[in-house]
């Protein structure tokens, strides 16, 4: 890997903003509120809680090592044997956290962009495309995530306030009607959907700045708990707790309903899936990581 | 290849001659003159048309052959006879010539074992004229011209400092093109200088007669459709670069200037927004990245709307295409590319031809074909929209070589929604980040400042915003002195 390159702090923040979300964001309604109904967005936001404070963790760890590669910090550590059975282990979490992602993204433009088109060709295109991203190494990936940070959030964020006018906000109460189990289980599935921050123990070493590590991170992990809970109102507003347990994804969906009358386009659900299909690059991240998971010798 | 010509200068004077006449043998337009000064044999040679005769004659040859002192020496030439104000003595044979052969005089003189090259440079040149390929609204109607000299002068006329830098290379083994690489020293970014010349010292050429043939020498991926230097025929343009540490290189017989590092929002700025209100400068940048984004996506939005996506369209609209689409026999795809190769066709005719010809050519081009097709039934109304939209919002830009950069991804885009609709518009466009990503001018990022920001570069960068507010060079320049006013207007 290209040492020298270092990573600046709004590299850091769009990378894990971007990761995070582009790998749990299809379903990640639909998983919690099967669980918990109108208890979601309470759930996000301690499930956030506990994401800031995991990565508070694994600052704190990664600093105590120097801000060495993580393949060097575990052998020191525990010693080559455990090295690489936990190297072992991460390589094939991100394999299998990329493999999902791509099947849901390519499912989701099947279903609403190329109903005819085999869902192959659609896979094959993601890793061509991914593929050739990576050839340069992390600082594309980087500068990329900072590139598209904005042409994906900006109409993002359109997307949540346009439907304001079918939202009745009062669907999101009662609160507080779920098990203290299902709360606990809801907890643990809202925190796997923030999956995808582990990257900062690979990104870490390659920071310009040290210092701002944590305050960006923390920033970012705010960022993403405020988007989760801002599509879990929105998406609770508009269509009920019930309605979203059928919903297979009912962030899709809610573009759906946008009517804005005499724009030129109609249907905006099309328009704001090409824009998603930006956010597979999102899971691009987790590819180089995989490259760059080096055994020590 | 090379040849070697002699560098000792002989004491005999015809020794000298005799070589000078065999080297430069079978030439009607060099003048060697031969004459005595008291009783030393000189001998005088220059290229007529080059040379300023009136200069020879009147303040070198007059002085020389009415000098009645006694001992001749060169150094006595140089320092008391000559009435000229450049004049250098060396003592090789072959700087000579190459002075010679530049326009310059060369003096040899007998019992010497150097020479007296006396500058007497002129010939006839283009005036100073307006740039027709950079026309502005606002500002300086200069442009440089074919000479270099004159094109320092008007660099150095904008840049009155002690440290500005001209320096001289002689590029092409046959050619030995003038070529300076100008900065001033500490402001300028010091990696992008080295790795200039260490380009610029690799050339290894027979010819370079303009700039782009050095362009395609020094930028930083030759396969890439972008533009990674940046071209100008405008000192201004010139100066504002060197006061934000890039670096201008000039050749001789091109009137256009390349500068490095360019990254792609510096291709998109004209003097104009400069001269200009700030308001309406912001306005016009922002209005230049909306054209640039339509005329990448138009043919192909059109593609896949049409062929994939037909519901993301109001449904009227998406009735009224399909209407005017009737009678078509080419599927979308054909039709863009007929239309979208016509195009391409007939600017060119019009660039090429010479320009009475060229207004017929655009009249039938223009009328008569695209109305003949409509009505015969080959393409579709809507479709003769779409592309003279293209047409109009490629040359919004005020760089040519962009507007060519960005026709090849057009072309790129239609293929790729032709393939799969939006979804492969999109991923073409991805690919068109990703190239423009990986490009690097002199190790600044082409993007720069989209990416890597720094709030202080998005002063100038989509927006405009009013110079008292804009303290600070761009930080991604990596200049020298980075602060430009110290406490600005406020």
């Amino acid at each position: 890997m290209n040492k020298k390159y270092n990573i600046c702090n709004f590299g850091l923040f769009t990378s894990i903003i971007v990761t995070v979300i582009g790998i749990g964001i299809f379903s990640y309604p639909r998983g919690i509120v099967t669980l918990v109904e109108n208890d979601a967005v309470l759930v996000t936001i301690i499930a956030g809680l506990i994401n800031i404070a995991l990565l508070i963790y694994i600052e704190g760890a990664v600093k105590l090592n120097n801000y060495q590669e993580l393949s060097l910090i575990l052998k020191n550590n525990f010693g080559k044997v455990i090295c690489n059975i936990i190297l072992l282990i991460f390589s094939a979490y991100f394999i299998i956290v990329i493999a999902l992602g791509v099947r849901t993204f390519a499912a989701v433009v099947k279903m609403y962009l190329l109903i005819k088109t085999p869902i192959e060709f659609i896979i094959i295109t993601i890793i061509l495309t991914g593929s050739y991203h990576l050839r340069k190494g992390i600082e594309n990936v980087i500068g990329f995530n900072e590139a598209i940070f904005w042409i994906m959030f900006i109409p993002t964020a359109f997307l949540l306030i346009f439907p304001i006018k079918e939202a009745h906000f009062s669907n999101l109460l009662p609160v507080f009607t779920s098990s203290p189990l299902n709360l606990f289980k809801a907890i643990l599935t809202s925190v796997y959907s923030f999956a995808g921050f582990e990257i900062v123990y690979f990104l870490l070493p390659y920071m310009k700045e040290k210092k701002s590590i944590k305050k960006v991170s923390i920033y970012s992990m705010v960022f993403i708990t405020l988007f989760y809970t801002a599509v879990l109102v929105m998406v609770l507003a508009v269509f009920t707790n019930q309605d979203i347990k059928i919903l297979m994804y009912s962030l899709i969906t809610l573009s759906r309903v946008i009517d804005i009358p005499g724009t030129f386009i109609e249907r905006w659900y099309g328009v704001s899936l090409t824009l998603w299909v930006l956010f597979f690059t999102l899971l691009l991240l987790t590819f180089i990581i995989l490259q760059q998971i080096q055994y020590p010798e | 290849m090379n040849e070697i010509v002699r560098d000792q200068i002989s004491l005999n004077i015809d020794d000298n001659i005799s070589y000078l006449k065999q080297l430069l043998k079978d030439n009607s337009d060099i003048v060697m003159r031969e004459f005595y000064v008291v009783n030393m044999k000189c001998c005088l040679i220059y290229v007529d048309g080059m040379a300023d005769k009136n200069l020879i004659d009147h303040f070198l040859l007059e002085p020389l052959m009415r000098f009645e002192g006694k001992v001749l020496d060169i150094s006595i030439i140089k320092d008391r006879i000559a009435n000229v104000s450049e004049i250098s003595e060396k003592s090789k044979l072959s700087e000579g010539i190459i002075g010679a052969l530049s326009g310059d005089s060369l003096l040899l003189v007998q019992n010497n074992k150097s020479c007296l090259v006396i500058g007497t440079r002129l010939w006839p040149t283009r005036g100073v004229s307006e740039p027709s390929s950079e026309t502005v609204i606002k500002g300086s109607r200069e442009g440089f011209t074919e000479t270099v000299r004159f094109n320092t002068a008007l660099i150095r006329r904008r840049v009155r400092d002690t440290r500005l830098r001209l320096e001289h290379l002689s590029i092409g083994r046959r050619s030995k093109s003038d070529t300076f690489i100008i900065y001033i020293d500490d402001i300028v970014n010091k990696d992008a200088l080295s790795l200039i010349k260490e380009r610029l010292g690799k050339i290894d050429i027979d010819a370079v007669f303009d700039s782009g043939i050095l362009e395609e020498f020094i930028e930083d991926n030759m396969y890439s459709p972008f533009p990674q230097v940046q071209y100008t025929e405008r000192p201004d343009v010139v100066a504002a670069a060197l006061y934000e540490g890039r670096i201008a290189v000039l050749i001789d017989n091109s009137p256009s200037a390349l500068i490095v590092p360019a990254t792609l929002p510096n291709l998109f700025q004209s003097p104009d927004d400069y001269n200009g209100r700030w308001i309406n400068a912001t306005f016009i940048r922002l209005v230049r990245l909306f054209a640039l984004f339509l005329t990448l996506v138009m043919p192909s939005l059109y593609i896949s709307v049409t062929s994939f996506n037909t519901y993301t369209i109001p449904t009227k609209l998406a009735y009224s295409i399909a209407a005017s689409r009737e009678g078509v026999p080419f599927p979308a795809f054909v039709e863009v590319i007929i239309m979208e190769l016509f195009l391409a066709m007939l600017m060119e005719a019009i660039v090429r031809l010479p320009k009475p010809i060229g207004a017929t050519i655009a009249i039938v081009g223009g009328l008569i074909i695209g109305q003949a097709a409509v009505s015969a039934g080959i393409v579709s109304p809507v479709m003769i929209i779409i592309i003279a939209v293209t047409a109009i919002t490629n040359f919004l830009t005020p760089n040519y070589d962009i507007t060519s950069a960005f026709r090849f991804y057009r072309y790129l885009l239609i293929i790729f929604s032709s393939v799969a609709g939006l979804y492969g518009m999109v991923i073409g466009l991805i690919i068109f980040l990703i190239q423009l990503l990986q490009l690097k001018s002199f190790g600044v990022p082409y993007l720069a400042p989209a990416v890597s920001p720094d709030i202080d570069d998005y002063k100038d960068f989509l927006l405009r915003l009013p110079y008292g507010l804009i303290r600070k060079r761009p930080k991604y320049m990596n200049t020298g002195d980075k602060i430009r006013q110290k406490k600005g207007r406020l």
